[in-house]
């Protein structure tokens, strides 16, 4: 369930709804995760599972209709959805900083990319332009950007999808962050460049002592990067462990699904491999446990009543299977 | 009240609902001066040019809008102003949408070399200042109400075409354009079925911003001086006003009043139905807890 | 890993000269269809150059000198000939070249629209971001509402309101031309006579285009803040008043850039209608004037060197454009 000594962020219970005209999206519903230090962490799912959104409720990021209705989010001691806007703006960039995923979108297409990494210094730091333009220089060193200091002129347009994503990150540890929250940083390139940023993002967790939180739905990813890892299903945790041992022994009926259509593909089967049916809608989703529509192993309990996460086998998991 | 709406999303709420109205308040307007124009010749106490009176006198029961300088009841002149005025903006609607839906829709769905050649010349047209364009050719072909209509029709087309072209473009290559080909919808189906209703939104919005134009332009004309005397608009009685200025404002006030709530009409039908069209939210702040400030 | 080091000023001058490049048949075509126009006439073409109520004799000779009675094709040579040469007829009016007619009239008219625009630009800016940053608020929605009411007002009309009003009843203001006709010829006292007679058809022209521009910007910011980077910028601890007023405005200008560029025609006959109020010694009262006397040389002319200038203009709007927009200037 997450080493017990030296948590750098502990999200409790949080639900994030989003305010439709007519209803309500629980995208996000009684999360929890914790997130040591020095380690790199996963979220995985599908597409809906709500993995984004727990990114950004962290950094109270929420895109509108979405609001965060109840949770807590402990970092260093304070509740950051208690904390007033002002106090967050100092979090965020500095103490806590964000990568996103598509670089050619994430980037502000009329500066220069020296200019946006020497901003954060900036704001951050109250350092003067030109100091912060060698230290963006420094930086873009430090993610193995060639000719920094003609690079650090170009606009976005210029680089390659590989060295704009380098610059999001070199963005993101300008100031020397604790925890950097990654979400899908390596979805929109080449695979090649992939294994570069990846090894990248483990680079930083040593070198810089700063822990990651990989949000991604690629099961490969986690296996070759995250230490530790939480399966989203539905807007809810279902099982969470160390990554090893998730792999290894998967526990709820869903990760044992992903991971058998994910190895599926691997092993050149014949037949792949899928879990039938829909993710289901979040405004009404299915009483009970929500993945009982498509669990091959759902009992009676499961139509009635939400399994609650328990400690099973070092791991953690939400499945009426494991009373 | 759904626990968790905020004052945000109050906002939003708002927008849409007044836009509604006001492309109601909108139609409300323009249909009132249609009437006007349509009954003109009812409701007039007087003929418009007709002189009846001692000039100059400001609004009083007998004349509620004065009479100008020569005697003229101001009233029968507005009254039978705003068919002028309704005429051509009408008509540039029309034309905007007609001409503009059919010019778009085959260029953008041909493509190529027809393409070109009408965008060019659709460019060169939107390119050149409209007032002098119309100017130009009042000079050439005379100040006729007629002519005038049509003059300002065929310069109010051109936008609506490359609007309609546009959406055309992107619409092609959509998906649903495309199994409908796949399954081997002819030519004509897929432009009448399949693309144009939803291409037509743009040129709804964009003709009735064009009936504001149109009316806008054939006042100015005529402020100019290249109005129609057989059929004085606003515009016209407004040239007239210029001169008595400081002894007559009713003169002024009222044919301005008559163009400006048209104009505002036509605008405000073509944003109210933007707004509507318009499905995206405007909010682009981000947010946390209820009850905390978004950024 | 390769980086493209571009030679970053050769590709700006390439696009420049490109632009000029595609300027010059845009001009010929409007000399062109000036040309097919004038042909169109349903009456005599020579009333158009040489004015009615002329002798037999001076007709014909007007027509030898405009090759009227050579084949429309030499017609044209000589019509672009004499026109890129700077001679667009004369008038009837004042007996002068008309390039001398309207040329003297020009500064003024440029005086109004520059002066209009600059306060005009900068204002609508300004209101169209402070909506942007705040949607759904009181603020946007006062700045939608005031701003479509504004933009409704013919800018003639309320040239005439505000004449009436703040100069023939309130005094304040003069209520004609461009200096006063006793006073000072130069210096100070010069420049601010000029001042007081700017004042209030700038003021009538600018209330137009302020509206339009807080229009077009507040769409375009708001576009501009919906997209991802704004979302980099906000994760980096950016304040909102940042994020609106240099992220968001420097994207937001382009396509305010270009929708200016689609304005210019309207800009000019704003400040020909406006002119025209307050007797103001530019173009526009040259036109009014022109009209009534029938000088239509001058009308036509008008035309030619108006087009031309919102040719022109466009070209400096595009090269404008590729400055902001550095996807453009570096490929």
């Amino acid at each position: 369930m997450g080493r017990l000594a030296n948590r750098q962020l502990e999200v409790k219970d949080l639900r994030t709804y989003f305010f439709l005209r007519n209803s309500v999206l629980k995208a996000v519903d009684e999360v929890c995760i914790n997130i040591g230090e020095k380690e790199i962490v996963g979220i995985v799912g599908e597409s809906g599972s709500g993995k984004t959104v727990t990114a950004l409720s962290i950094l109270r990021l929420v895109p509108f209709p979405g609001r965060i209705v109840t949770g807590e989010v402990i970092y260093k001691g304070r509740n950051l959805l208690e904390v007033e806007e002002i106090e967050m703006r100092k979090i965020r960039g500095k103490q806590i900083s964000m990568v996103f995923q598509d670089p050619m979108t994430f980037l502000n297409p009329v500066m220069k990319v020296g200019d946006q990494i020497a901003e954060s210094i900036m704001i951050h730091q109250g350092i003067e332009k030109k100091e912060a333009r060698e230290q963006a220089m420094r930086l873009l060193e430090s993610v193995l950007i060639p000719s920094p200091e003609i690079i650090v002129d170009y606009y976005p347009h210029q680089l390659s999808g590989g060295m704009k994503q380098r610059i999001l990150i070199a963005i993101a540890i300008s100031c020397g962050p604790s925890l950097i929250i990654a979400d899908e940083p390596t979805t929109a390139l080449d695979v090649t460049v992939q294994m570069q940023i990846l090894s990248m993002l483990k680079d930083i967790k040593n070198r810089l002592s700063t822990s990651i939180l990989l949000v991604t739905h690629d099961l490969g990813i986690v296996a070759g990067v995250c230490d530790r890892a939480y399966v989203m299903y539905a807007g809810k945790v279902a099982e969470t462990g160390r990554v090893l041992d998730l792999y290894e022994d998967p526990l709820h009926p869903y990760t044992r699904g992903l991971l058998r259509s994910t190895l599926s593909i691997d092993e050149f089967k014949e037949e792949l491999e899928t879990i039938e049916g829909y993710v289901p809608s979040l405004i009404s989703p299915p009483t009970g446990c929500r993945f009982n529509p498509r669990c091959p192993c759902s009992i009676e309990i499961c139509r009635k009543e939400e399994p609650k996460l328990l400690s099973k086998k070092g791991k953690g998991v939400a499945c009426w299977l494991y009373r | 009240m759904l626990q968790g709406t905020t004052r945000v999303s109050r906002g939003q709420v708002w927008l849409k609902y007044a836009s509604n109205r006001s492309a109601l308040l909108g139609i409300v307007i323009l249909s009132f001066f249609i009437i006007l124009a349509v009954l003109a010749p009812i409701i007039a106490r007087h003929a418009p040019f007709r002189i009846v009176a001692k000039g100059l006198q400001p609004p009083n029961l007998a004349y509620p809008m004065g009479t100008d300088d020569l005697g003229r009841d101001i009233l029968s002149g507005f009254l039978f102003g705003s068919r002028v005025s309704i005429s051509v903006g009408l008509t540039a609607a029309l034309f905007s949408i007609a001409i503009g839906i059919l010019v778009g829709s085959v260029s953008g769905f041909l493509g190529g070399s027809i393409d070109d050649l009408f965008m060019r010349g659709t460019d060169f047209f939107i390119m050149l200042p409209r007032f002098f364009l119309a100017m130009f050719l009042a000079t050439i072909f005379g100040t006729e109400i007629y002519i005038t209509i049509v003059i300002i029709g065929v310069l109010s087309w051109p936008g609506t075409a490359r609007l309609v072209r546009s959406r055309f473009l992107s619409l092609k290559e959509k998906e649903f354009v495309q199994s409908a080909r796949a399954i081997g919808a002819s030519n004509f189906l897929l432009i009448f079925r399949e693309i144009l209703p939803n291409a037509i939104s743009p040129a709804i919005v964009n003709g009735s911003l064009e009936v504001g134009n149109a009316i806008l332009l054939e006042a100015g004309l005529s402020f100019l001086g290249f109005g129609d005397p057989n059929n004085p608009s606003w515009g016209f009685m407004l040239s007239i006003a210029q001169h008595f200025l400081s002894i007559a404002w009713w003169m002024a006030v009222f044919p301005g009043i008559g163009i400006f709530l048209t104009i505002l009409a036509a605008n405000l039908v073509g944003e109210g139905i933007n707004e509507m069209t318009e499905p995206k939210s405007r909010e682009w702040r981000r947010g946390g807890p209820i009850g905390k400030q978004t950024t | 890993m390769e980086e493209m080091i571009k030679d970053q000023d050769t590709s700006l001058r390439k696009y420049v000269l490109r632009r000029v490049l595609q300027a010059i048949p845009l001009v010929i075509a409007v000399i062109v269809f000036t040309f097919m126009m004038i042909h169109l006439f349903p009456g005599d073409i020579i009333y158009l150059i040489a004015g009615e109520g002329g002798s037999a004799e001076y007709y014909d000779f007007m027509r030898h000198a405009y090759g009227l009675d050579k084949p429309i094709y030499d017609q044209f040579v000589i019509y672009l000939t004499k026109i890129l040469q700077g001679d667009l007829g004369n008038s009837l009016y004042f007996n002068q070249p008309v390039v001398t007619v309207v040329g003297e009239r020009i500064p003024a008219t440029l005086l109004l629209m520059i002066s209009q625009f600059t306060i005009a630009s900068i204002l609508g800016v300004l209101l169209g971001l402070l909506a942007a940053s705040r949607p759904g608020s009181k603020t946007d929605g006062s700045v939608i509402v005031l701003s479509l009411f504004w933009y409704s007002i013919p800018v003639f009309w309320s040239g005439q309101m505000l004449l009436y009003v703040f100069s023939l009843r309130l005094g304040l203001f003069p209520t004609e031309g461009m200096v006063s006709l006793t006073g000072d010829v130069s210096g100070f006292g010069y420049v601010l006579s000029v001042l007081r007679h700017l004042a209030l058809p700038a003021v009538s022209l600018a209330l137009h285009n302020v509206a339009l521009l807080a229009r077009v910007t507040r769409s375009s910011a708001l576009e501009a803040l919906r997209e991802d980077y704004i979302v980099t910028a906000l994760a980096k601890g950016v304040k909102e008043r940042t994020i609106v007023f240099t992220h968001a405005f420097r994207n937001a200008l382009l396509p305010v850039t270009t929708i200016i560029g689609l304005h210019l025609g309207v800009l000019f006959t704003g400040a020909v209608l406006t002119e025209t109020v307050f007797s103001w010694p530019g173009i526009g009262r040259l036109t009014y004037d022109s009209i009534s006397r029938r000088d239509y040389p001058v009308l036509i002319g008008i035309f030619i060197v108006v087009a031309v200038s919102v040719i022109i203009a466009n070209l400096l709007t595009d090269i404008l454009y590729a400055k902001l927009d550095p996807r453009v200037r570096y490929k």
